[in-house]
């Protein structure tokens, strides 16, 4: 997990740049990763925090009561919230049983999410990578990071823009190959990135 | 007597990487270490084709010049001697590591080792002698230092394009296996019976430590055998000069005590100390002997 909220810790401080942030967690389950981020978050952030399940979502508000937790489904929500997000996390979905739902709502996140907006979407492992890529990019979303992790929590880490210059992703994963767990500083061409997590 | 390697090593990389550079003692351990139960192959990966199309969001780097206190900080963390002040020299906006990566396939060519130390040579010359070795002139320069390396031939392959060819290779291995940062290693066991638990190779992303490499080795084999380490002055004999950080890593030297062994050995004439920014480098003294003070335990 340590290697997840560091990425999205990342994310956060990339997106935000010390602004206030307004964020769009879809499918929060009773724990949502913004309650990692509970005043951490620039001052005047905002947050709409969604799940179709209804105690999910009263677990997620008693732990996160500055947020507003609804349920509802991101793919229903009205067009007066298009442009004003800064950033969706979308955590573990459940692509395979629900893949018209997921289709559905990246699609919708297209149009929620404000000009240079992005996608954080964790994976559980390749398969899910390649239909999470695939539906981002039909949606329009170009897929800027994509990185393999070695968590109980979470396989692989997904960025996309809508914004984005084509070619900038991480080819798709070898299934084949398994990554090492944890993560060391390194030198990115991909995301232009040089630094990391340090293990030594 | 040759054996065959037990695990292959890929190291995909790049000559500019200063994460790379920072790695430089854990690689060179783990050549020390198990030799020839080992392969480590170089595959270039091409950090930065053009400046001017590279942004790094997250320090907002857009030029050389900001690249510098990137690679201060990864000297000071990493314990290796790193020179910045060649990224506020350079100032080709549409400057590239790809010339350099097609130098080391042209030196690779010619076999892993010289490619090795062709590699090691050219690192040492960027990150700490401030030379651009983007440049064919310095590029040349180098390679006629490096023992065992064919310069005729190296010319050949970089003016023929054998040595660009074998470089767009390595960039679509890179991709094949989702490789974009470097230092990145990919582990696959290469021995020739079957072994329980070592079908799928292992990538490790980023600088890791070398307890973490050996754990991964020992992994796909168990029965893998660590070599004890060899003295400071046959090191330094083979690999020319070597940094503090490299030297403790290959001694089993604790990083703070490092610099003491080695001092005392050069009151003695065994190396000589070639200090430069961040750090130094131990050369071949010319004192006698090659024991007594060549080996300090911890």
């Amino acid at each position: 997990m340590r290697a997840v909220l560091d990425w999205l810790g990342d994310v956060l401080a990339r997106v935000a740049q010390g602004q206030p942030l307004s964020i769009l967690e879809v499918g929060c389950g009773p724990r949502p990763l913004l309650a990692e981020w509970s005043g951490r978050l620039p001052e005047g952030s905002e947050a709409l925090v969604l799940d179709l399940d209804e105690a999910a979502v009263q677990e997620a508000a008693a732990l996160i009561p500055w947020a507003r937790c609804v349920c509802a489904d991101a793919a229903r929500l009205p067009t007066e919230l298009d442009g004003r997000f800064h950033l969706a996390l979308v955590g573990r979905p459940d692509l395979a049983l629900r893949p018209l739902g997921w289709q559905g709502t990246l699609a919708r996140l297209a149009r929620l999410l404000a000009p240079n907006g992005l996608v954080a979407l964790i994976a559980t492992n390749a398969a899910e990578v390649a239909l999470a890529t695939r539906w981002l990019e039909a949606a329009g979303f170009e897929v800027v990071e994509r990185r393999a992790v070695f968590s109980p929590y979470a396989g692989w880490l997904i960025l996309a823009s809508r914004a984005a210059r084509p070619g900038q992703a991480g080819p798709e994963p070898d299934p084949g190959v398994l990554v090492w767990e944890g993560g060391g500083a390194m030198c990115d061409a991909a995301t232009g990135r040089c630094s990391g997590p340090e293990e030594v | 007597m040759t054996v065959a390697p037990l695990v292959e090593v890929t190291y995909f990389t790049d000559p500019y990487c200063s994460w790379c550079w920072a790695t430089e003692p854990m690689i060179l351990r783990l050549r020390e270490s198990y030799g020839e139960q080992i392969r480590l192959r170089y595959v270039l990966g091409g950090l930065v084709r053009d400046m001017a199309e590279f942004y790094d969001a997250a320090n907002d780097i857009r030029t050389t010049a900001q690249v510098a206190p990137h690679w201060r900080m990864v000297s000071e963390r990493s314990g290796q001697p790193i020179d910045e002040r060649l990224m506020e020299e350079i100032t080709d906006p549409h400057f590239s590591t790809w010339p350099a990566c097609v130098a080391v396939k042209a030196a690779q060519l010619q076999g892993e080792e010289v490619g090795h130390r062709f590699l090691r040579r050219l690192r040492r010359a960027a990150l700490t002698e401030r030379q651009n070795i983007s440049q064919r002139a310095v590029q040349e320069a180098l390679a006629s230092e490096v023992p065992g390396l064919d310069l005729e031939r190296w010319r050949q392959d970089m003016e023929g394009g054998a040595a660009e060819d074998a470089f767009q290779r390595d960039v679509a291995e890179c991709r094949r296996y989702g490789v974009t940062g470097f230092p990145t290693l990919l582990f696959r066991y290469a021995g020739a019976v079957a072994l329980l638990g070592a079908e799928r190779p292992v990538l490790v992303g980023g600088h890791r430590s070398f307890a973490t490499y050996e754990r991964v080795l020992r992994t796909l084999v168990p029965t893998l055998q660590a070599r004890p380490a060899r003295g400071v002055r046959e090191l330094l004999r083979d690999y020319g000069p070597l940094t503090t950080r490299e030297l403790a890593e290959l001694q089993g030297w604790p990083p703070e005590e490092a610099r003491h062994h080695l001092e005392g050995m050069a009151r003695n004439g065994h190396v000589l100390l070639q200090p430069v920014r961040g750090g130094e480098f131990w050369e071949l003294g010319s004192g006698e002997g090659d024991g007594g003070g060549d080996r300090v335990l911890p």
